[in-house]
């Protein structure tokens, strides 16, 4: 399943129109658009708020996840039985069901082979989004919620 | 819906832009539209000429005649000196409000001022309420306070929130009830049972839930996820601690962080369909990571498809990548700035950023308050803390007790953002675009003129966003906004580039 819409345009956009197009075969457009795209990364500005992978930024970030864990989200009308069943099939085994969401399923996996699963299940017509069970943090900098104790100040009297 | 809907004209910005018609927009660039902010046309008048100006109502003066002057007196006066008499003071019949040509308020009033019979006359002013809140710690919340700043003040006098209003937080929980600790929390927590913090008390919660336990009661584990809240939600005016900025919204407290402040994607994907079917109208999330996983942007996909607003945090590396779930396109992601109002050190930026908001830099006091210039709200007196150091281990939140804290990240920006969108829909604007569209509209243009990757759209502005009308703001609207330099690089390429060919079509010939 594609992950990125507009996500990943702007990127991929710019820098390949920057990188592909020989300069002897500009036509006026593509060098003006080019160029465009060459003052809006040289000036920071950009067509609004378009999102970016990480790799199309030109930063490669360690991606944490739960070893031996992905989740799958099949589609919304498909019933427990058929979830079960589609998972016996493709491989895994059910950890965890959403209680929110029941289509939605933790599925655990051989360590290290998160990747090729979560490959298998992208192929199924049925699965919505299947992928590594990432992990995520809070925000402050520095001060609680996992962060060092740099940053966080009491006020004294109230 | 149970919100009243404004009908108010939708104000046009010009200078839209086609991807790519890179000369449409170097001449939009010198047509340039009105800033973002300005939003709605306001009339206003150089009183002393020192700068000090004063809103009135365009086309209208006030006139005071003397007691004494009876009403026929006051019609023949009026059909001399010119105007129609509009009102007629119920309590003193002798003031009038008078229609005369937009424009040509001062010139009219003037003629009045000059007969006998009038004791004052001058454009007809307006004035706002300045409603403060009664928390003696508010005076240190210099993200809600600081003049000219996000403008929460001006916000409060418009609208103060409505608890129909509804904003998820997915965090480590909120400190927002007295429960005891049930035995599978007890080695995550300090404390004898969990503790409802003292300046949530009057806060409005709906029922959330705990996604990390499984369980009906999201009580914070950590203390992050009440200061966030605390942000959006403090109860306020009850002479206590400090305030919140949507403070009569409610909040639907969901647990998707441990007591470490960590989470997983299975844990936040349940916790954006809880706030979808649950009715939350915002979700604020103040956390990240840099995986793109699919499982998240999903379910913030359809919980904006469902009508939500989605706010995030942009992450706090200092790097030109905004993290994800802020990087999704269906979620506002909203980076960090200090008292000045500049991107603060550590705030990440980069393409898919569309707003700041104070996160506060507790590095420095520039507001001069004798303390660091952190975000200031109620948490825990003792929040978790990690063991980062041989001798040190981790240190879990005490439940119990509570205090006030500062402090800094991209997480206390994002709250501001998201109690800002519950103000928003509290005042009637229930479509999750148009709320969007209010957010950048109104912001106050930061960094580079129009939209860039470090400030997005600008600081949030809580004035010009609870004003009437919809901005009309589109992906590329504020891209005609090139700075000289922008301009003269473009110009600089734009004519090498013809300079390298022409050279090469002489090579070839």
């Amino acid at each position: 399943m594609a992950t990125t819409e507009k996500e990943a345009k702007m990127g991929t956009d710019a820098i390949s129109a920057r990188t592909v197009a020989p300069l002897g075969r500009l036509s006026t457009a593509l060098s003006v658009a080019v160029l465009a795209a060459a003052v809006a990364s040289v000036g920071g500005t950009s067509c609004g708020p378009v999102k970016s992978s990480h790799e199309t930024a030109g930063v490669v970030k360690t991606e944490d996840f739960v070893a031996g864990q992905i989740v799958v989200w099949f589609d919304d009308d498909l019933g427990d039985a058929a979830v079960d069943e589609f998972v016996a099939k493709t491989g895994g085994e059910i950890l965890e069901r959403s209680s929110v969401t029941p289509s939605r399923v933790v599925v655990a996996v051989p360590a290290g082979e998160e990747d090729r699963y979560v490959e298998a299940y992208r192929r199924l017509e049925e699965v919505r989004a299947a992928d590594k069970n990432y992990t995520f943090r809070a925000l402050p900098e520095g001060g609680g919620a996992g962060s060092s104790d740099a940053g966080k100040y009491k006020i004294n009297g109230e | 819906m149970p919100y009243r809907i404004l009908l108010t004209p939708r104000l046009v910005r010009p200078g839209r832009l086609a991807a790519g018609a890179a000369a449409t927009l170097l001449i939009a660039a010198f047509a340039t539209p009105p800033p973002a902010n300005a939003a709605t046309v306001k009339t206003s008048y150089d009183v002393d000429g020192a700068g000090k100006s004063a809103e009135y109502v365009p086309g209208e003066v006030v006139v005071r005649f003397a007691d004494a002057v009876s009403a026929a007196h006051i019609d023949a006066a009026v059909e001399r000196a010119g105007g129609n008499v509009v009102a007629r003071s119920a309590v003193t019949p002798s003031r009038v409000v008078l229609a005369v040509p937009a424009g040509e308020e001062e010139s009219y009033a003037k003629r009045f001022r000059a007969l006998r019979s009038v004791r004052a006359a001058e454009r007809n002013y307006v004035f706002h309420a300045l409603w403060k809140p009664n928390d003696p710690l508010y005076q240190f919340q210099w993200h809600f306070n600081k003049p000219g700043f996000i403008y929460a003040e001006q916000g409060w006098d418009v609208e103060r929130g409505d608890p129909r209003v509804i904003v998820a937080v997915i965090d480590t929980g909120v400190a927002y009830e007295n429960h005891p600790i049930p035995s599978y929390e007890r080695e995550e927590v300090d404390g004898s049972s969990y503790v409802q913090a003292p300046d949530l008390a009057g806060t409005s919660f709906v029922a959330g839930y705990d996604f990390v336990h499984d369980d009906e009661h999201p009580n914070d584990q950590n203390g992050h996820g009440t200061h966030v809240t605390g942000t959006i939600a403090q109860t306020t005016n009850n002479n206590l601690n400090v305030a919140g900025l949507g403070h009569l919204c409610s909040i639907m407290p969901i647990q998707a962080l441990d007591n470490s402040g960590g989470g997983t994607s299975a844990d936040i994907a349940d916790g954006i369909d809880f706030a979808r079917e649950k009715g939350a109208h915002v979700v604020n999330m103040s956390f990240g990571g840099s995986a793109l996983t699919e499982i998240i942007k999903t379910a913030c996909d359809d919980a904006e498809a469902a009508g939500l607003v989605l706010v995030a945090a942009s992450g706090n590396d200092g790097a030109d990548t905004v993290l994800y779930p802020a990087g999704y396109d269906s979620v506002i992601a909203v980076g960090a700035v200090d008292y000045d109002g500049e991107l603060t050190w550590y705030s990440n930026y980069g393409i898919g950023q569309e707003l700041v908001a104070p996160g506060g830099d507790t590095k420095v006091d520039k507001s001069n308050d004798g303390y660091p210039d952190g975000v200031l709200q109620m948490t825990y007196d003792q929040m978790y803390e990690p063991g980062l150091l041989p001798g040190f281990p981790e240190a879990l939140a005490n439940v119990t007790t509570f205090t006030s804290y500062f402090l800094q990240g991209t997480s206390m920006a994002s709250p501001h953002a998201a109690g800002l969108a519950a103000l928003i829909i509290a005042s009637g604007y229930t479509d999750n675009d148009d709320v969007r569209n209010k957010l950048r509209g109104s912001a106050t243009d930061k960094g580079l003129p129009g939209y860039d990757t470090q400030y997005g759209y600008g600081l949030i502005n809580c004035k010009g966003a609870l004003e009437p009308g919809v901005p009309e703001v589109d992906e590329c609207g504020n891209c005609a906004q090139l700075s000289l330099a922008e301009i003269a690089l473009f110009f600089g390429l734009f004519f090498g580039a013809y300079g390298l060919i022409f050279v090469r079509r002489k090579f070839k010939a």
